[in-house]
């Protein structure tokens, strides 16, 4: 089984945010979202980009929802150091949470911005691909592939003759690398899937709560429908 | 002499392993994450309810045992503003019985916290007088975590061809230390089943159900 057959199931590849599914299904839900698991929600996005080797869907929506009760924390933060001993004592463990959530933040968005520079070229050229980054993501993936394109032609490509100078193709060859959505990962599977096809003519059952070492191709689909995490 | 160069040169592999761990997650990290544990601790304070981004834990009364995030009983524990009730599973009897059932089974593991390690490491290290036996707990952390090592070790020794396995047990730690390597052996191999698949055995036939 090639890549390319699992990349035309156009599903697979908007790994939405949960909530977001959650809220187009059930209107009368709209203002029901569990907001206390965003730090272990942010945990596994994290965890999943570190893992697979393509890029997901950017959570535009949860990471604003954080960095607002960040703001908020910071201000209540501020608010307490004003205070007495007790206060401040309070503050200092606020902090060290706010800590916390700040470098997962800061983790998720390095992830990300390391994918995007490995694949720069591959993430720009395909629209449903380059609609997986945010608004600054995206423009620090053209910032970033103009400066590699440029550095590219002035140091080498430049002195070469004609026919070898081209950035994405060499004759009929293509030049630009692709993630290897063939690669071996470490899988958890969240719910009970049953026999599953992890491979051309290979099956296998798939129980909840098991990790299990697998090609990432197979189990994107479990991935994007929440059935199954990276770890 | 020749004995003498060998263990220098473990002990010196070991200290630069440590200082380039290069792993995608480093063993920090994999702490990190298992500091959101749930544990519950008895305070030795009193204060109404705390609000974090993460929700809100209290009130605080002196001798009401209440539920935290591991991170917040060890920043407690440090100002010595609480006790920490130890988890169950890290007590004498508990790691011995695991002990004994690891050391029947040859290769399978037994059923672990996932974050064991973890959890033990910083709970006797910040919070050792409230654990029961604290020495002998460590002693048994450390053979079990050994005895798993082997095992997974000698797991993968059966591991012939790129067929996919299921890890059954494998807890954070132990998953870590076998990533990088265990990952790319297995796309490696997939990238000789796929150009050559003479060169694998081939997957063992389905049995009939």
């Amino acid at each position: 089984l090639k890549s390319k057959e699992y990349s035309s199931v156009s599903s697979v590849l908007t790994i939405m945010d949960r909530r977001e599914d959650q809220t187009a299904l059930h209107e009368d839900d709209m203002d029901y979202v569990d907001e206390e698991d965003d730090i272990d929600e942010l945990k596994q996005h994290w965890v999943n980009e570190v893992c697979s080797p393509e890029l997901f869907v950017y959570q535009k929506l949860l990471v604003e929802r954080l960095r607002e009760k960040l703001e908020k924390q910071e201000d209540l933060i501020e608010e307490e150091r004003q205070g007495d001993a007790t206060a401040v004592w309070r503050a200092g463990l606020y902090e060290l949470e706010t800590d916390r959530v700040n470098y997962l933040l800061r983790g998720y968005h390095r992830v990300r911005l390391a994918k995007i520079e490995k694949y720069v070229m591959y993430i720009l050229k395909s629209p449903s691909i380059r609609a997986r980054l945010s608004e600054e993501e995206f423009q620090y993936a053209q910032g970033y592939c103009d400066i590699l394109e440029d550095l590219f032609q002035s140091a080498l490509l430049r002195h070469l003759p004609e026919p070898y100078r081209s950035l994405d193709k060499q004759g009929n060859v293509n030049m630009i690398p692709e993630p290897d959505l063939e690669k071996y990962v470490f899988c958890r599977v969240l719910k009970d899937v049953g026999e599953y096809e992890v491979g051309p003519d290979k099956y296998m059952p798939l129980e909840k709560g098991h990790i299990y070492l697998l090609p990432y191709n197979p189990i994107r689909r479990l991935l994007s429908e929440y059935e199954a995490e990276l770890c | 002499k020749p004995q003498k160069k060998k263990k220098k040169k473990k002990r010196e592999r070991k200290m630069w392993a440590a200082k380039h761990e290069k792993l995608p997650f480093t063993s920090a990290q994999i702490e990190f994450m298992s500091e959101d544990t749930s544990i519950s601790v008895t305070p030795l304070f009193k204060e109404s309810m705390l609000t974090f981004v993460g929700g809100n834990y209290g009130p605080f009364r002196p001798g009401l045992t209440t539920d935290v995030p591991l991170w917040l009983a060890l920043a407690l524990k440090k100002n010595q503003k609480c006790n920490i009730l130890t988890p169950h599973w890290l007590s004498v009897d508990y790691l011995q019985t695991k002990l004994e059932m690891e050391r029947e089974e040859d290769t399978y593991l037994c059923e672990m916290p996932y974050h064991y390690l973890e959890i033990a490491t910083q709970l006797l290290h910040h919070a050792s007088d409230d654990v029961r036996q604290p020495d002998r707990v460590q002693v048994l952390i450390d053979d079990l975590y050994r005895i798993r090592s082997a095992k997974i070790r000698k797991s993968i020794q059966t591991m012939e061809n790129d067929d996919p396995v299921q890890l059954t047990n494998y807890c954070a730690m132990e998953l870590n230390y076998q990533r990088m390597w265990l990952l790319k052996a297995f796309d490696q191999m997939h990238a000789l089943s796929v150009a050559q698949p003479s060169l694998l055995p081939p997957p063992p036939r389905p049995t009939a159900p």
